[in-house]
């Protein structure tokens, strides 16, 4: 995050039970590691939306648990989430270029900022 | 009390570690850049060599498990006890560790040798974590080789930490933004989301263990 200083990035992050016995207060925990004002957190007890988000993901029988769903400004969610620009994974049968990379994702970010080359 | 306040980039989830890997979090960070400030004390040198720096004092850095795309956040505090020995602790944040005992701490000039213990899947328990490390000429940047997370030659991962201060300096207590609650199917994720139209917008679902 400190390496995109620019007010038109939100990030979300959904905290949820992707390993099975993880609770609402190791979230709250947990947000200490992205205290950045433009994260917003939320929690899930549940793995629907993991399945929602299947689809726009790319991925065919895992849910969408540890990947990064990036979006352009035009995006709106309105009934049902909307196709991502880019999708990085991590573990998930996706192709091996879309592993989480921060460099690439930052690289993503700032092509959708329009902004320059950080540092 | 005093706290390691943990600076992200991005982050895989905590629990979402490698198959086999022995410690349960590893994550995507970045190294912070720090202020580095100056500190007291040197270590032994050969007769007319210049002195080695100490290693006392607080220092930040990284493990590159896989460099740009698992990076360790990590930060150790080094300082000397009333015997005059070197002690520390370590914080990983990504394993819940703040102020862990490093269970040895040598400097021999430039050379820095670190070890904390924990039980470890791969290794049983009470196993030995080891950090080898060489002081730049400046005292400045401790770099060397991690060692712990397996058993062999993929064992071996390059770390790279930065003077960050003294060795018992304030360090604030991390913030801790509110969580809101999901209805299952995610409403307030969509409402967010489409009250930020005209944002770039990353979504992240994660485990927080």
């Amino acid at each position: 995050m400190e390496r995109i200083d620019d007010p038109r990035l939100a990030v979300y992050v959904v905290w949820g039970p992707m390993l099975g016995p993880e609770t609402e207060a190791d979230a709250r925990e947990a947000t200490s590691l992205l205290p950045d004002p433009r994260v917003a957190h939320f929690w899930t007890g549940v793995h629907t939306l993991a399945e929602r988000l299947r689809e726009p993901a790319g991925l065919a029988d895992e849910l969408a648990w540890d990947t990064f769903l990036l979006f352009e400004p035009e995006a709106r969610w309105g009934e049902r989430p909307p196709a991502p620009s880019a999708v990085m994974h991590v573990d998930k049968r996706l192709p091996p270029a879309q592993r989480l990379n921060g460099e690439r994702l930052a690289e993503a970010v700032r092509k959708l900022l329009g902004s320059p080359r950080g540092p | 009390m005093r706290r390691a306040r943990a600076v992200f980039v991005c982050a895989a989830s905590p629990g979402a570690s490698p198959k086999g890997t022995p410690l349960s979090y590893l994550g995507r960070f970045a190294a912070a850049t720090i202020l580095a400030l100056g500190w007291p004390g040197g270590a032994a040198a050969a007769p007319g060599a210049p002195p080695v720096p100490s290693v006392e004092g607080f220092w930040r850095g990284v493990i590159l498990y896989q460099p740009a795309e698992i990076e360790l956040e990590f930060s150790v505090e080094l300082a000397r006890d009333a015997a005059g020995r070197l002690v520390g602790t370590i914080d990983l944040p990504t394993q819940r560790m703040e102020f862990y005992p490093l269970s040895a701490v040598r400097q021999e000039g430039a050379s820095v040798f670190l070890q904390f213990r924990r039980d470890s899947e791969a290794r049983g328990p009470n196993a030995p974590f080891d950090f080898h490390g060489e002081l730049d000429a400046g005292g400045q940047i401790l770099r060397g080789t991690f060692v712990g997370f397996y058993h062999g030659d993929r064992n071996r991962f390059p770390f790279e930490l930065t003077r960050a201060g003294a060795a018992g300096m304030e360090r604030p207590e991390p913030a801790r933004p509110p969580v809101h609650p999901l209805a299952p199917g995610g409403d307030e994720l969509a409402a967010a989301f489409d009250r930020d139209a005209g944002r770039v917008r990353l979504v992240m679902l994660l485990s927080p263990t």
